[in-house]
């Protein structure tokens, strides 16, 4: 067996095995999937860190502002992270609807957030990243799992906004296989980030164990390992919308991604005791799970590319030299049913896809889709699985020789 | 109780995989057969095609330039041979059933050559014909997969080009004459062009001028 067909066969199995998995806690949770109804508003500051935002700060705050969310129940700070752009000028618009701002030197986004947890003296307590906007019924449609006293944290369903070029189709799918995997993650007691994006908080959380740790790249993955840690669970509103700018250009892309997988191995290895059986699924299955799936990823990648190169670019190339490169004879190719490979792998890869493609599409029904996804998914099957895997090492050799990591201007 | 419905689902999820792809396997396995057997029939179908030509040339032996049409066997050797390289692509070159089709196949191409020689002796001398000896070890022959390329667009572009690949690693009585006799080397790809042989590798003009100046 050559370490082709070993990846397929193991990526497959895996692939089933963790599918199988997630439907069979979707089916046993499906009378969990109805919204959620509080039973009262509580009151909510939703604190919005802004470094250099002023493209996207007024669509954001004007999302809060619109929530179909008791007014006086809801306090809204801008907390600018020292930006060199209008992203002040622009939150100070904002004073004269009871928003509070806090202008300061850059510091980091942690940091940022705790000062308006300093101030902060309502029941709950959100983060909504000043590139993202709320939909109007998400907050209502978050607070209602904030009843249970073992619930310390809610996370939205996020989903790309405006995905009209190659990259944002990427990324649109990417976060809609993401509303499904948060959903199933939820049941299964397993969310291991709660995300800039509109997360809701108790307050008692921060009150008791202390608030975003400094120096951390990823303080939502810090703050939702910690949850976990500390016995409390956390929750996903699947049906509270947030959209949100992602990065149009593949060097911030990547920035971005190296940043996020970075920080998610520095905080699982912060956090290695939640590798145990003793934290449920998320110690038995999740996290295991989670760099198992990466190590596949780039073992794939590795071998694909390596083979496309080797076998396939040069030795093409080989192959016309040998015919003084007249390329129209290589379309002369006679087609037979003959040579339409069903063997084992195909048949496996072929699986692998369609179990890809019917996570895509409840994912699809559970953000309330309607539109066509069939181009993005398109995009999304052509480039994620190289993006993902050049990501991962970018960040494992990002960790190796101890690069600083940013958020903002702040280095860590 | 919880803890008891997890494992339940765990197990359940481990069994629905495992079914899967145990499934998924033997399918794909089942259809690697199912070519197997096409394969089978196709190689008696050329069989008795082979045998039926060789009663027309003891036909026409009196005769020997008579109207011979040969391109209805050579083709289905052809198809016979790309398909065969089809199945050592999907069930690897270790596969017996391969080998053993593939011990055949040779047997059906020497046929074949040795008649389409006898008719380019007797009767057809601007046919031209093409022995290629390659091997699968892999650090044998960094030029072989070049070398089958160059010739299939020989033979498609010239029909007048009779090709013949052969796995060196056929273990075949015939083959081995075959090999005593035009063997100078152990250097691949080996080119018997009309009975000269080549050592190393020949794009496809080389190997045109080599037939061009061979016949002259």
């Amino acid at each position: 067996m050559d370490l082709g067909t070993i990846i397929v066969y193991t990526v497959t199995y895996f692939s089933l095995f963790t599918a199988s998995m997630f439907m069979l806690t979707l089916l046993e949770q499906k009378d969990s999937l109805k919204t959620k109804k509080p039973t009262r508003f509580p009151t909510i500051t939703v604190a919005i860190p802004a470094y250099n935002e002023e493209n996207t700060l007024k669509g954001t705050v004007e999302s809060l502002l619109n929530l179909n969310y008791p007014k006086e129940k809801i306090k809204i700070y801008i907390v600018n992270d020292g930006s060199s752009d209008n992203t002040l000028k622009i939150a100070n618009s904002f004073k004269s609807k009871g928003v509070v701002v806090i202008d300061k030197p850059n510091s980091g986004k942690a940091d940022s957030l705790n000062q308006v947890l300093k101030v902060c003296d309502t029941e709950l307590f959100a983060v909504l990243d000043a590139d993202s906007f709320a939909h109007k019924d998400s907050v209502r449609r978050m607070i209602g799992h904030l009843e249970d006293e073992h619930i310390m944290a809610v996370t939205p369903s996020m989903l790309v906004d405006k995905p009209t070029t190659f990259l944002l189709r990427v990324q649109y799918i990417e976060y809609l296989v993401g509303v499904f995997l948060r959903k199933v993650f939820a049941f299964l007691g397993a969310i291991h980030v709660t995300p800039g994006p509109l997360s809701i908080y108790k307050l008692e959380f921060f009150k008791k164990y202390g608030g975003y740790a400094l120096n951390n790249i990823t303080e939502d993955i810090e703050v939702a390992l910690r949850i976990q840690s500390k016995g409390y669970d956390i929750e996903n509103a699947h049906d509270a919308i947030v959209t949100t700018t992602a990065p149009t250009k593949l060097k911030a892309l990547t920035t971005q991604r190296v940043r996020w997988y970075s920080g998610f191995m520095q905080n699982t290895w912060n956090y290695k005791h939640l590798f145990s059986p003793k934290y449920g699924n998320l110690g038995l299955f999740i996290l295991p799970a989670s760099f198992f799936s990466v190590v596949l990823v780039i073992a794939a990648m590795l071998y694909t590319v390596v083979t496309f190169i080797t076998k396939s670019v040069i030795q093409r190339y080989l192959n016309l030299k040998s015919i003084d490169f007249q390329f129209w004879k290589m379309f002369e190719l006679n087609f037979d049913i003959f040579y339409i490979n069903l063997n084992a792998v195909a048949l496996l890869s072929m699986v692998t896809l369609i179990t890809g493609i019917t996570i895509v599409m409840i994912a699809k029904n559970m953000a309330q889709i309607k539109k066509s996804i069939a181009y993005s998914y398109i995009c999304f099957f052509l480039a994620y699985w190289l993006l993902f895997g050049y990501w991962w090492i970018h960040a494992g050799v990002n960790l190796l020789m101890k690069q600083k990591q940013s958020w903002g201007a702040k280095k860590f | 109780m919880a803890k008891q419905a997890e494992t339940i689902k765990y197990a359940a999820a481990i069994s629905i995989a495992t079914l899967i792809f145990f499934t998924g396997l033997v399918l794909g396995n089942f259809t690697a057969n199912q070519k197997i057997t096409e394969l089978d029939k196709f190689e008696q179908d050329l069989r008795a095609d082979s045998l039926a030509l060789e009663l027309q040339y003891d036909i026409l032996s009196e005769n020997p330039c008579g109207s011979i049409n040969h391109s209805t066997l050579t083709d289905e050797l052809y198809e016979l041979g790309s398909k065969l390289t089809f199945m050592e692509n999907g069930l690897g070159i270790d596969d017996p059933d391969v080998i053993r089709l593939k011990e055949y196949y040779s047997t059906l191409q020497i046929r074949h050559w040795l008649l389409a020689k006898q008719e380019k002796n007797e009767c057809n001398p601007n046919i031209n014909l093409i022995m290629y000896f390659y091997t699968n070890d892999e650090t044998g022959c960094d030029k072989c997969d070049e070398q089958g390329y160059a010739l299939t667009y020989l033979r498609k572009d010239n029909p007048d080009i009779r090709t013949y690949a052969f796995d060196n690693e056929i273990d075949n009585v015939a083959l081995n004459t075959l090999k005593q006799i035009y063997f100078e080397s152990e250097e691949f790809p080996v080119l018997i062009l009309n009975e000269q042989t080549h050592h190393g590798f020949l794009d496809a003009q080389q190997m045109s001028d080599y037939l061009y100046y061979s016949t002259e």
